[in-house]
């Protein structure tokens, strides 16, 4: 029985093989789309999922009242140690680590690389896969080194490296040979080593190399540092709450018991809840374009299955006859439509290497590979498969077999059947998703090429920032000053300016914000701008025009700070015009440290354009003698070779130090990841759904054309032309398309301008990016209806009229 | 073998009933070769269906072998179908995706036969109609007459008591009506198996044992 099911199913599948290709194409289409998505939200929900008692691992991270004090990623220093030691019941052990960019060089490479000075511990907490080396004793020395296999093969070209040297410089310029102790595997995802897009270490050293870099781990004033804890079996959070407050109380003053609580995130799902939940709502979203995507093969996959069965009505009426059962109908049907998705899938696993390459590009991010699914995906591939199968076959095992006999033998097919609003609201189900996901696209692309136009506030191109080594002293900041005048002699260079912090990302504004106001006091309301440590060559360097004064200049007055301030900051502190606030006086919190206000620039956008453009306030680096960042805007001209040239000199001025360059409008690129996603895979969702709602259309207008080959010949014997043939199926189709714009519209309006809103600068929603969709998807539409029943219509009559 | 008594059927067409049979009353007994006559319209196919429970009609009643067989559950009527009625159409209705073998075993299958059972059946089949060499073609590669003789076969296989034909000559040259007529007559005479057919062909008709004629849904002979 099973094989004749079987027999008639596959020959039936060849029989119609435009109209199964057409089928299992658009499946393949939107079950291709829906895994690699899925893979992708596999693996970042699982991403810390292979480190050892992973849940009972915690990132111990800090709520501060005032962000001033510190960092929310960061904890004190010494927090995770005393846990453990003063509460080992709760708390079984701890990792931290001070993240440091240090000089790695081996024979002639020269290379800046993150790396985390930091606890022993790591290696065996977490269960790392090592390739060489013993976890228990390789960070135990000062000057012992732990590399990942791919910086292994970067200095040494291999991977068995174990007792070789690379010589480290410190934050002084000093240099010390470090030995190889260990090599990681490639590690799994996880938030330990990379624990956000700018901590991803490769390079791990010994907390017992503090001395050398001059830090200090196990501080309480140090609230810098990363800290880990794993807590005994059995042990919840809310355990340590007071323990740590008690902590605090023990060790640390009142302002920072006031202001700080510090919070245990967990690892199991921290990369998912971490920025606000950024990548867990990006996995929302995607999840539901997958969704909708698969829902519209399937439902095309269906639509087209039981349009399909209309023309097997002779064969179920005949089945009947010989005696088979209902039953047994719809399991043939079933089982036809579930070897077809099954087809269908197994096109898609075929299709997924091939993809993924597309989709890492898309997502910005590697696809797990497929023999690393776990048996739970493959089986709730089969399941879908199933379900899949099931609903497609469902209506004609279930309506069509239920048909009289009589009626099926003839081959007539109710009028109801195959024109029903059951069918017609498939189709419009298409045209909703397909109309949607093209509008969609078009709004989020428009919104966020927003983000790449240049209208940030500052000129982005031709705009480099290069890492200076750090030396913060005096002579460091006038070694470094002689190093920006002989860059800035070269014809090359436009300007360069030195700073801490530096826009769009790259910086990530480490220094956070400062706070000032017009009186002293903690009381009095304050404004909390984005703080930028800069030279005087910052504007011009950045081109951020000036509203009124100048910018910094270098005569430092010691108990008078000069301040710069945007446009922002002058309104916040309530001046309406920006030469009001010239040369008034604020206190800089929390200290109230006097400083004039010489300059007011206007705004722009210092860190990402999602937020409204914050506030920002400059104090010059000579104050502090704190620098990270070159940024250099080139000349016009070969950008390539203004760099070569530009790193010959750098080679002269800092032999030991790498010309590591960054370009601006690609660090502002990393910053709209997310966005950059959305943008990538709204617009593969809109070539798969339009390429879907096609294959739907040319399935369906084929099967009708085939249907009505009579009512086209008699039409056309009584006189109906060509084009009034055609006009025959477009109408059929033109009412389900208007009902879909009518749904379509107010439902992208809905969700789009509630997206928007969550972005400060939005682009406005005009008519256009409704209508043209339409009539892009009508005018597809159409031609390809055209283009299908020409043929039809232009054929003899004679032949069509003849069989009977 | 079958007896129908008060038998109407009817269509609603623009409001007004429209009768196609009026009043059937039949006996038809096992073994016996019946020819249904009438012009185009008088109701000889509805007739056919409603014996073949293919359709039902609006009122009467219809015993079959001793048993009333309108409003049966589907399962019962397909139990029917299996082991006691064959079927043979004027347009063959061959399964175009199965060859000629795989037809004719079909009904086998339902029957849950064996598959060694059901090969020496068909087997049997095809030799007995002289269509060996035919086996592994499918329907549309055959003639008409070759198709209806599969239909044939295959209405056979399950050994029916009752073989109902629709004008099962219908579509084919007088050559070829004829070597069906045989064949008919032939399995009524040898195997005892009861024919009802419709035919328009007096000739045709001959070959029965009896002839009922309707004119307008009504038996007048
Ligand atoms: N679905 C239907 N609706 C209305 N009238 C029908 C329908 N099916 C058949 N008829 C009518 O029933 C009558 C008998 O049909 P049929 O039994 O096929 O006649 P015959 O086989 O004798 O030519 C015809 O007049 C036909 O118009
Ligand atoms: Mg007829």
């Amino acid at each position: 029985m099973l094989k004749n099911y079987f027999k008639i199913a596959w020959r039936n599948l060849q029989k119609h093989k435009f109209h199964t290709f057409i089928n299992v194409v658009g499946l393949a289409c939107g079950l291709s789309f829906a895994l690699a998505i899925g893979a992708y939200i596999w693996q970042e929900s699982t991403f810390d999922s292979q480190l050892k008692n992973v849940n009972n691992q915690y990132v111990l991270q800090s709520e501060w009242k005032s962000p001033e004090m510190g960092m929310p990623i960061t904890t004190l220093g010494a927090l995770p140690k005393a846990l453990k030691e003063e509460y080992p019941d709760l708390v079984r052990n701890y990792y931290r680590f001070d993240g440091i960019t240090c000089v790695l060089s081996y024979g002639d490479q020269t290379f800046n690389e993150e790396a985390a000075l930091g606890d022993s511990t790591l290696l065996s907490m977490y269960g790392l896969p090592l390739l060489y080396g013993n976890a228990a004793t390789a960070l135990k020395d000062p000057f012992s080194l732990v590399i990942t296999n791919d910086i292994a093969l970067k200095y040494f070209g291999k991977t068995d490296v174990l007792g070789q040297q690379v010589n480290v410089k410190n934050f002084t310029g000093e240099t010390h040979p470090f030995t190889v102790t260990a090599v990681l595997d490639k590690l799994p995802k996880n938030s330990v080593t990379n624990l956000n897009e700018s901590l991803n270490n490769k390079v791990f050293l010994s907390s017992e190399a503090v001395d050398f870099f001059k830090r200090n781990l196990d501080s309480w004033q140090n609230a810098f540092i990363v800290g880990y804890v794993e807590l005994q079996a059995g042990i919840s959070p809310e355990m340590l709450k007071q323990p740590m407050k008690d902590l605090l109380v023990k060790h640390t003053d009142e302002k920072v018991v006031n202001n700080l609580i510090p919070t245990l995130n967990p690892l199991s799902n921290y990369h998912l809840k971490k920025d606000n939940g950024l990548i867990e709502k990006m996995l929302f979203t995607l999840g539901c374009i997958a969704g909708f995507i698969l829902l519209m093969a399937v439902v095309n996959f269906i639509n087209l299955s039981i349009n399909g069965s209309t023309s097997r009505l002779k064969e179920i009426g005949v089945r009947k006859v010989m005696g088979s059962s209902r039953k047994q109908l719809g399991f043939q049907f079933i089982g036809e439509s579930v070897l077809m998705v099954c087809l269908a899938f197994f096109i898609a696993v075929l299709l997924y290497p091939f993809i993924s390459p597309a989709f890492s590009a898309i997502l910005g991010q590697e696809l797990p590979k497929i023999y690393t699914f776990s048996y739970s995906i493959w089986l709730y591939i089969f399941l879908a498969c199933l379900a899949i199968g099931l609903s497609a076959g469902l209506y004609p095992a279930f309506r069509l077999s239920a048909l009289k006999t009589i009626n099926s033998v003839k081959g007539k097919i109710p009028h109801n059947l195959g024109n029903t609003s059951f069918l017609r609201s498939l189709v419009g189900f298409q045209f909703v998703v397909a109309l949607s996901v093209i509008m969609a696209a078009g709004i989020i692309s428009r919104q966020v090429s927003l983000f790449f136009s240049n209208n940030l506030g500052y000129d982005k191109e031709s705009l480099i920032t290069v890492k200076v080594p750090r030396d913060w002293s005096e002579t460091g900041l006038s070694h470094m000053k002689a190093v920006q005048q002989a860059l800035k002699d070269l014809p090359q260079i436009e300007n360069i300016s030195l700073s801490y912090d530096t826009p769009g990302g790259q910086g990530q504004m480490a220094t956070g914000v400062l706070n000032f106001a017009q009186d002293t006091g903690n009381e009095q309301p304050s404004v909390s701008a984005q703080y930028i440590l800069a030279d005087t060559s910052f504007a011009a360097t950045y081109k951020i025009p000036m509203l009124a004064g100048k910018f910094l200049d270098d005569k430092i007055n010691q108990d008078l700070a000069k301040v710069v301030i945007s446009e922002k900051a002058s309104q916040l502190l309530g001046f309406k015009n920006p030469n009001d606030a010239l040369n008034q006086q604020v206190y800089l919190k929390p200290n109230d440290f006097p400083a004039t206000i010489v300059g007011v620039t206007k705004d722009f956008y210092a860190a990402s354009m999602r937020d409204a453009q914050t506030p920002v306030i400059w104090t010059n680096i000579k104050a502090d003698n704190l620098f990270r960042y070159f940024s250099i805007r080139l000349n016009a001209g070969n950008l390539g070779q203004h760099l070569a040239s530009i790193e010959k000199e750098w080679k002269k001025l800092l032999p030991n130090t790498p010309f590591e360059y960054q370009f601006m409008d690609e660090s502002i690129d990393a910053l709209y990841k997310t966005e950059l996603q959305l943008k990538n895979a709204a617009y593969t969702a809109t070539i798969l759904s339009s390429l879907i709602v096609f294959l739907g259309i040319v399935g369906l207008v084929s099967l009708n054309v085939q249907k009505r080959r009579k009512e086209i010949g008699v039409r056309k014997v009584l006189g109906s032309t060509v084009n009034g043939i055609i006009s025959l199926f477009m109408k059929d189709l033109l009412i389900t398309f208007i009902v879909a714009i009518v749904i379509a519209c107010p439902l992208v309006y809905l969700f789009i301008s509630k997206w928007l809103q969550s972005y400060s600068i939005q682009i406005t929603l005009t008519p256009l990016f409704f209508i043209l969709p339409i009539l892009l998807l009508a005018s597809v539409a159409a031609a390809i209806i055209g283009l299908q029943t020409v043929k039809a219509a232009k054929s003899n009559p004679v032949d069509s009229l003849r069989d009977e | 073998m079958i007896q129908l008594s008060n038998i109407f059927k009817w269509y609603n067409v623009g409001g007004n009933r429209s009768f196609v049979l009026k009043d059937i009353n039949l006996t038809i007994n096992e073994g016996e070769f019946v020819s249904i006559m009438g012009p185009s319209g008088s109701g000889k196919s509805t007739l056919l269906h409603i014996l073949g429970l293919l359709d039902e009609p609006n009122e009467g009643s219809y015993l079959f072998q001793e048993q009333e067989v309108l409003h049966l559950k589907e399962k019962q009527r397909s139990t029917l179908y299996k082991e006691h009625i064959g079927f043979v159409f004027q347009a063959y209705h061959l399964i175009d995706e199965l060859t000629v073998y795989e037809n004719i075993e079909t009904p086998l299958i339902y029957k849950n036969l064996k598959g060694s059972e059901r090969k020496a059946i068909v087997a049997d089949l095809i030799d007995r109609f002289g269509i060996v060499g035919k086996k592994d073609l499918f329907p549309a590669q055959l003639s008409g007459g070759q198709q209806q003789l599969v239909g044939i076969a295959r209405a056979l296989a399950t050994t029916p008591k009752l073989l109902l034909a629709d004008e099962p000559t219908g579509n084919l040259n007088s050559k070829q009506g004829e070597e069906i007529m045989e064949l008919f007559k032939q399995l009524n005479q040898e195997d005892g198996v009861t024919i009802i057919q419709v035919t328009h062909s007096e000739k045709n008709a001959e070959y029965g044992s009896r002839i009922i004629e309707l004119l307008d849904g009504q038996v007048v002979k």
